[in-house]
């Protein structure tokens, strides 16, 4: 067996002459709470559904739970439960009725689940899908797919939408889940805030291309921002070149530089120059994000 | 198990459809026998039109009349209701992306388009077949005798 | 509680509750043999990922921080660490060695950086009612 729950490899989606996902290799570990981040339109729900065998990969691999979504998506779909963005159930049937109907197709069904989020979400089992709101549709979704008993679960865009206290409350869920069950969970956000919080593992999709995928931990010692004033000269060439220097920002007579990766040698670099001043920060989620999809910009 | 959840669900969402159906082949066939006499004297009156011995054949008995025009309205109704009403068996689904919670579901696709084949196509007709089976056997005793020569 | 956690501030998570825990132990507001939340308690308290809560955990425990007992939780060491002086020492030289790195990134003189020193050590002690016999 693999230690992965979910690994791609040159996974690549063309959709006409446009690519939505271009060779992705992603690897989410097993048991990690894996963030997948991303502006809009940035290939995050189509890789999404080549994962789940929605749609047909144009090239490239992909393992899901070790297995193929081409000859093994029954499987793959018994083990994992999926919350879409927009939920699309069937507005006719009730609470309960839509209950049942998923407890049928699942062999593995946890009634004991599903009514513990029911009676947390206090969501009203009479009642019919299409009168409940976004939040308490989303709510069910979650309960529905926990009830499943899955081994992944996947989440797309999850809280959009959501106002803070069931923000609050579904990522509780997720966390209390992750805890007792050790299941593996990704999910797409761009809520940098929320996975800041409960992400152990990171990647970042731009324009279909993964920029990067690492531990939470990793990826904060990696990226550091420098805050440098040079008496009355500009960043040499051999510096803003340099691959790991991601952002240039001029702010007054100062630069800050976003920084991933050889943070001391680039130090050590700015040092040379004999700075006025050199400051070292720490880097939240946000600002990586902003940093990679704004690119080099000065 | 599975399967039967999936059959409840398109019976439900085709429920409007299998009434209209039956509706319409209750329609037609009920009616059937009640015209059998206006038929015939409509025929009888115009029996010197050329060509018009072979329907008079299939009026010789109600039995074979009844035969006939069932199969009739089968193969007419039931082709046309057929495509109008199992046109839309998938594409609801579609546009209302509900087919995306059912293909995240653990049920085989082939599962998903076969239980929408008596949800959307075969119900009225099927239903309505089993009403006409009445008849049938009966032949002249089911006769009604509303109408006198 | 007292742990506090800001995902805003681009300190690792795990960093902060070391740190929380350590300075909480290091004021009196923790005393040796007190219990510390589970990790799926504080996980779920402060609706963070349990691994980091773990990790935080392994981390202090590793530094004879705290203890764990198995099925009884996990409990603040008593005052003498489980580590050796020699590691103890070094582990002490490499954090006053960031502090130099900093120092030196701000522009300090090493007589600056002294007496900054020993005037926080100072007030530390006084602050938190310790001599060095404690």
């Amino acid at each position: 067996m693999t230690d992965f729950a979910i690994e791609t490899w040159g996974l690549t989606k063309v959709f006409g002459q446009v690519a939505a996902v271009k060779e992705l290799d992603l690897r989410v570990p097993k048991g990690s709470i894996y963030g997948f981040l991303g502006p809009n339109g940035a290939g995050k729900t189509t890789t999404i559904k080549m994962l789940l065998g929605l749609l047909q990969p144009t090239g490239g691999g992909i393992r899901v739970l070790g297995l193929d979504p081409k000859k093994e998506s029954l499987e793959i779909l018994m083990r994992t439960g999926y919350v879409a963005e927009t939920q699309n159930m069937y507005g006719y049937m009730t609470v309960k009725e839509i209950i049942d109907f998923c407890k049928a197709l699942y062999p593995r069904w946890e009634d004991g689940t599903v009514k513990k989020y029911l009676d947390l979400f206090e969501l009203p089992t009479g009642k019919k899908v299409k009168a409940l709101s976004k939040g308490m549709k989303n709510q069910l979704a979650l309960a529905l797919a926990l009830g499943s008993g899955p081994d992944l679960l996947i989440l797309d865009e999850p809280t959009s939408g959501l106002d803070p206290q069931k923000i609050k409350d579904f990522l509780t869920v997720i966390v209390e889940q992750v805890a007792e069950t050790g299941q593996t969970v990704f999910f797409s956000s761009h809520q940098l805030y929320e996975v800041e919080r409960i992400a152990d593992w990171v990647g970042m999709i731009v324009q279909g291309r993964l920029v990067f995928s690492s531990s939470m931990d990793d990826l904060k010692a990696r990226h550091k921002k420098i805050k440098v004033m040079l008496a009355g000269e500009s960043l040499p060439q051999e510096l803003t070149n340099r691959p790991e220097i991601i952002k240039i920002e001029l702010q007054g007579r100062g630069y800050v530089l976003t920084v991933s990766g050889n943070i001391d040698r680039i130090i050590a670099l700015l040092n040379s120059l004999n700075p006025s001043l050199l400051e070292v920060f720490p880097e939240t989620l946000e600002e990586i994000f902003l940093a990679y999809t704004e690119g080099v910009r000065t | 198990m599975n399967n039967l959840v999936l059959l409840k669900k398109e019976m439900r969402e085709n429920r409007w459809k299998f009434l209209i159906g039956l509706a319409i082949f209750l329609v037609s066939n009920i009616t059937l026998p009640f015209l059998y006499d206006t038929i015939e004297k409509i025929i009888n009156r115009n029996a010197m039109t050329p060509g018009m011995e072979r329907f008079l054949g299939s009026l010789n008995t109600f039995d074979a009349y009844i035969w006939s025009q069932w199969a009739k309205t089968m193969n007419q109704y039931g082709a046309i209701l057929a495509i109008v009403l199992g046109m839309g068996a998938v594409s609801p689904e579609v546009s209302s992306r509900t087919i995306e919670f059912l293909l995240t579901k653990p049920v085989r696709r082939s599962q998903v388009f076969a239980k929408k084949i008596p949800g959307g196509l075969d119900y009225p007709g099927s239903g309505s077949d089993f009403f006409n089976a009445g008849y049938l056997p009966g032949g002249n005793f089911c006769r009604p005798r509303l109408y006198l020569r | 509680m007292w742990f506090y956690i800001d995902p805003a501030s681009g300190v690792p998570i795990y960093l902060q509750i070391i740190n929380q825990v350590k300075k909480a132990a290091a004021t009196g507001l923790l005393k040796p043999g007190d219990r510390l939340p589970s990790v799926r308690d504080l996980a779920t308290e402060l609706t963070v990922n349990p691994n980091t809560i773990a990790k935080a955990y392994h981390e202090l425990e590793r530094e004879g921080i705290i203890y764990t007992e198995r099925g009884k939780g996990t409990f603040l060491a008593p005052r003498e660490p489980k580590l050796l002086p020699e590691e103890r020492r070094k582990m002490l030289e490499k954090l006053i060695d960031a502090l130099l790195v900093e120092a030196h990134h701000l522009r300090f003189t090493k007589d600056e950086v002294r007496e900054i020193i020993n005037r926080r050590l100072e007030e530390w002690f006084n602050e938190t009612g310790r001599d060095e016999s404690d």
